[in-house]
């Protein structure tokens, strides 16, 4: 009993500490968006003068500025993600399918072709992307930021769609053909609704890729009515630094804000996504 | 057999054909081209731009107080640096001297040979314009005082002022001496007025707008106003041509210039769109440059213009004829080069027997699954035009001397491995890869610390719902863009407002403060630190969810043979989390070799080369200064730095599976 009780204690105090060390890790780990959100209600005064003080009142305004000047650049990328994010969708399906259930000719010489591309960094091609942007006549379009990302998603996608379908019983398939099922019907009614959650979770794996994209975005538009929101927060922060800290710490808050919302609609998925490209890539 | 024969010799020349198809579609392409790059580099914004063609001297001034002289692209002369930025630029009729206004309320004269000074005039107030006289004896300044002062200043050659008009209630846009040395001024309100050197009115045109630029061009002067209009005047201030330009895009009107023959006009913007006007006034052509074209300068059979983002292009208006013609030759070029490529193929199928029947046969099979093919070709599409493409240009080219300046096919030339060299004598690229060896090592440390500790912690977690609740916080940082993330941390840093030295000032440490990211001791280990603690959450999760994948037979029966936490984890945990390990390192590895948007965000590399990183160097040459195949040939040296370890580690680790 006593050596029972003892083990209790031990056991207590190792919780106790393991507690009390990843909460000093999770707090220091905030201090940037604490920071964030401390700031960006201050005034620049109060920024300059009295960097701890408390807010002497809400600048409510520091985020009606930073969200008037973001706003057309915010719905620039959820547009642009929105396009990209649906060809992917629908391309990886269907690649999914055609590799996962067909087996033609030169089936893994195509497929080795996708695979390929997982192994090839992008700074290879960083200028010559660059140089058939502007022969393509799409340098300062949103085109110039949608198609490449398609092509970049596409090769993740179609992996991760053809092992899913590959996991599906073929018999599935067979019954479905034998009652005279063409190939639409089979992509459809059976294959996307049985893949729909690799789906979600490529879905949600681009969707915070290419909201984090900074260096594409910068390279091929150089308009900042048409630039993304990542990249105009440059320019942004340089705009209010000196008259107001506060808005850009708000814009930054705002900046932020479509990812919070997909992640509390959707963490693990969102979790998924981000272990997924990793993990089975 | 003959037969045989007759298809094999088809098939060669259609090979010829093809070849010569894309030869005389580049070759048309170069012609056509109706804007040529040059080399010619100032360093500064350029805001005026004058040539003697017959010894090939091209004169910049600009907007930094600096004037160079180059021939044949290269500098020949850089005269001395002047306080305030330049506007305009009259080289003499016989090619001697240089006559400069300056913003710095002041007019200089060089000699054209050496650059070398000859006369500084003080003039005292804000000069817009300068005109001189045909026999050179006066400098007649325009300028403006306040808001509706101005004066018409006229100068000797030795720099002595002989008149001075004062006139109210205006603002001068230029000055100009035409036919006969008639004295023109153009102002704010549109009017174009003859005047005496006295200042008395001769005779006033009216063109409506204000007035952006005037320039004398032979004997006819050349006003342009705001709306886009230009007016072309004869020395009675009669309109002998009028134009406007079709700007649909509303770009500020900046500057005008005319071909050698009077014919083509062209009339740049702030927004740097150049419009083309040929001589019936139809506007011909438009593009797109980017940066605010300053100044338009004929030469005889070209126009050269330069722009505030450092640039001097030549443009071609000879071209401008044969330009849709060619665009279209170029077309049916590409079309025949792929119908001759096509029936090379078919030829040489059809000559040789033993192939007919096998390509048959796979056609055959092709056809039975057309449907797979044609399901996956808009994937094919799009990868060929945005990812195959570039890697096959990425690889070819970083061999050429492929960049900016050279960018059309028949101008590329094949270096060998002088980019190669380059990127070894530049430095740059050498200086980063200590930097990056320091980011690489750092970023692996972090990567197997804290996280794993972490995740192990969560793991030892007694209730799942704690054990939920940590993960979820653990996480949830993950929703601030990377962008933001960064951004906040150069805050963090800041000097003045930065969270770390307003810290250090509340301790009374102030002898601690440092600007964090602009001494260059410190600024890489700034870099480093950005994300502390480092508690990732990519990592986090990989290995929790490898810890969870242990059987709990497997650690419990450690505890039961007496094995303490510390103990199992060392002993077994760890050597189980191999795999996960291995994979975290290599990504880990890739993503530091490929990322320099932290450094981009933070330093730009600065202060000096403190942070530089090899692959912030290939982007400043792709974005910055054009240099494509040096660029690409720096991917090929980070591709192979980046894929040969990775592959090395997975054969050794498998040759070791192997053995066991």
């Amino acid at each position: 009993m006593k050596k029972l009780g003892r083990r209790k204690a031990k056991e207590l105090r190792f919780q106790i500490s393991i507690e009390a060390i990843l909460v000093i890790l999770l707090v220091l780990s905030y201090i940037p968006m604490l920071l964030m959100l401390f700031l960006s209600s201050k005034t620049n005064w109060e920024i300059y003068n009295d960097f701890f003080g408390l807010p002497r009142t809400f600048i409510w305004s520091n985020y009606t500025n930073g969200f008037n000047y973001l706003v057309g650049n915010m719905g620039n990328t959820l547009l642009v993600i929105f396009c990209a994010v649906a060809v992917v969708l629908v391309l990886s399906a269907l690649n999914g399918y055609v590799f996962g259930t067909i087996s033609f000719p030169g089936k893994n010489f195509l497929y080795m072709l996708i695979l390929v591309l997982m192994m090839i960094p992008g700074s290879l091609s960083l200028a010559a992307n660059y140089s058939l942007i502007i022969d393509y006549g799409l340098l300062d379009t949103r085109w110039a930021v949608i198609f490449p990302w398609i092509s970049g998603g596409l090769v993740i996608g179609t992996i991760l769609a053809r092992n899913s379908v590959e996991g599906l019983p073929k018999e599935l398939y067979e019954a479905a053909k034998i009652e005279g099922a063409g190939h639409f019907r089979l992509l459809v009614s059976i294959t996307v609704p049985l893949i729909k959650p690799i789906l979600s979770t490529i879905a949600i794996m681009k969707i915070v890729d290419y909201y984090n994209d900074f260096t594409w975005p910068l390279l091929v538009i150089s308009e900042n009515k048409k630039q993304l929101v990542t990249v105009i927060l440059r320019v942004f922060t340089s705009v209010y630094a000196a008259s107001g800290m506060g808005i850009v710490y708000a814009g930054y808050v705002i900046a932020s804000i479509p990812l919070l919302i997909l992640f509390s609609f959707a963490s693990r998925l969102y979790m998924e996504g981000m272990t997924a490209g990793a993990v089975k890539g | 057999m003959k037969k045989n024969s007759i298809r094999f010799i088809a098939a060669l020349i259609s090979l010829i054909l093809a070849f010569a198809s894309i030869y005389l579609g580049n070759y048309f392409e170069s012609q056509s081209a109706l804007v040529t790059d040059t080399n010619i580099v100032t360093g500064g914004r350029n805001r005026a731009i004058t040539a003697n063609e017959d010894e090939g001297v091209v004169y910049i001034a600009t907007h930094d107080g600096t004037l160079q002289a180059f021939k044949d692209e290269a500098m020949l002369w850089s005269a001395e640096v002047v306080p305030g930025p330049y506007c305009r630029l009259y080289l003499s009729k016989d090619n001697t001297r240089l006559y400069a206004a300056n913003e710095g309320q002041k007019v200089y004269v060089f000699d054209a040979a050496d650059g070398k000074m000859l006369l500084e005039i003080p003039v005292g107030r804000n000069v817009v314009d300068i005109a001189v006289s045909s026999d050179e004896k006066r400098i007649a300044v325009a300028t403006n005082t306040g808001r509706n002062k101005a004066n018409v200043l006229i100068y000797s050659d030795t720099g002595e002022l002989l008149f001075n008009n004062a006139l109210k209630n205006t603002v001068l846009r230029g000055i100009e001496y035409g036919k006969a040395d008639a004295l023109m001024i153009a102002n704010k309100r549109g009017e174009v007025t003859h005047i005496t050197q006295e200042g008395e009115n001769i005779k006033t045109y009216k063109a409506n707008y204000d007035v952006v630029k005037t320039m004398m061009h032979g004997e006819t002067l050349w006003v342009l106003t705001i709306d886009g209009t230009y007016h072309a005047l004869d020395s009675d201030l009669e309109v002998v041509r009028k134009g406007r330009v079709v700007n649909e895009i509303n770009a500020y009107i900046e500057s005008i210039g005319v071909d050698k023959n009077g014919e083509y006009v062209f009339v740049g913007t702030e927004q740097g769109y150049i419009f083309v006007l040929n001589g019936d006034d139809q506007q011909v052509y438009i593009e797109d440059f980017a940066s605010q074209i300053t100044d338009i300068f004929a030469l005889k059979d070209s126009v050269c213009f330069t722009g505030l983002n450092d640039f001097v292009k030549v443009f071609h208006p000879d071209r401008i004829e044969s330009f849709q013609l060619l665009s279209n030759v170029k077309i049916i070029t590409n079309i025949a080069a792929i119908v001759f490529f096509v029936a090379f193929i078919v030829f040489l199928i059809l000559a040789v027997p033993s192939f007919k029947r096998k390509v048959g046969r796979i056609l055959k099979a092709i056809w039975k699954y057309k449907m797979a093919y044609i399901l996956l070709l808009p994937t094919f599409v799009i990868l060929f035009l945005f990812s195959y493409r570039g890697i096959f240009i990425g690889l070819t080219r970083a061999f050429t001397n492929w960049s900016s300046r050279n960018y059309y096919l028949a101008d590329i030339d094949f270096v060998g491995l002088d980019n190669f060299k380059a990127i070894i004598d530049n430095g740059y690229f050498l200086i980063g890869i200590k930097n990056l060896a320091l980011i690489i090592v750092t970023s692996i440390v972090k990567t197997l610390t804290v996280p794993l500790a972490v995740a192990w912690m969560i793991w030892a977690m007694t209730g799942d719902k704690r054990k939920y609740i940590h993960r979820f916080l653990v996480v949830l940082p993950i929703v601030i863009p990377g962008v933001v993330n960064i951004m906040v941390w150069e805050r963090i840093y800041d000097p003045t407002v930065g969270l770390i030295n307003n810290l250090l000032e509340l301790f009374g440490r102030q002898e601690w403060q440092r600007v964090w990211l602009g001494d260059s001791s410190i600024a890489m280990w700034a870099v480093v630190f950005v994300g502390f603690p480092f508690v990732a959450a990519l990592p986090m999760l990989v290995y929790y969810g490898a810890l969870s994948n242990i059987g709990s037979d497997v650690v419990e029966s450690a505890s039961i043979d007496g094995a303490g936490r510390w103990k199992t984890f060392w002993l077994i945990q760890l050597p189980l989390l191999k795999p996960q390990i291995g994979l975290l390192i290599t990504l880990t590895f890739i993503g530091s070799m490929q990322d320099f948007y932290t450094i981009f965000l933070l330093t730009s590399g600065g202060p000096g080369t403190s942070t530089y990183v090899p692959a912030l160097e290939l982007f400043f040459n792709v974005s910055k200064f054009g240099n494509y195949g040096y660029a690409s040939a720096m991917g090929i040296v980070l591709m192979v730095c980046t894929l040969v370890p990775v592959l090395l580690s997975q054969v050794i680790s498998k040759r070791k599976g192997d053995l066991r």
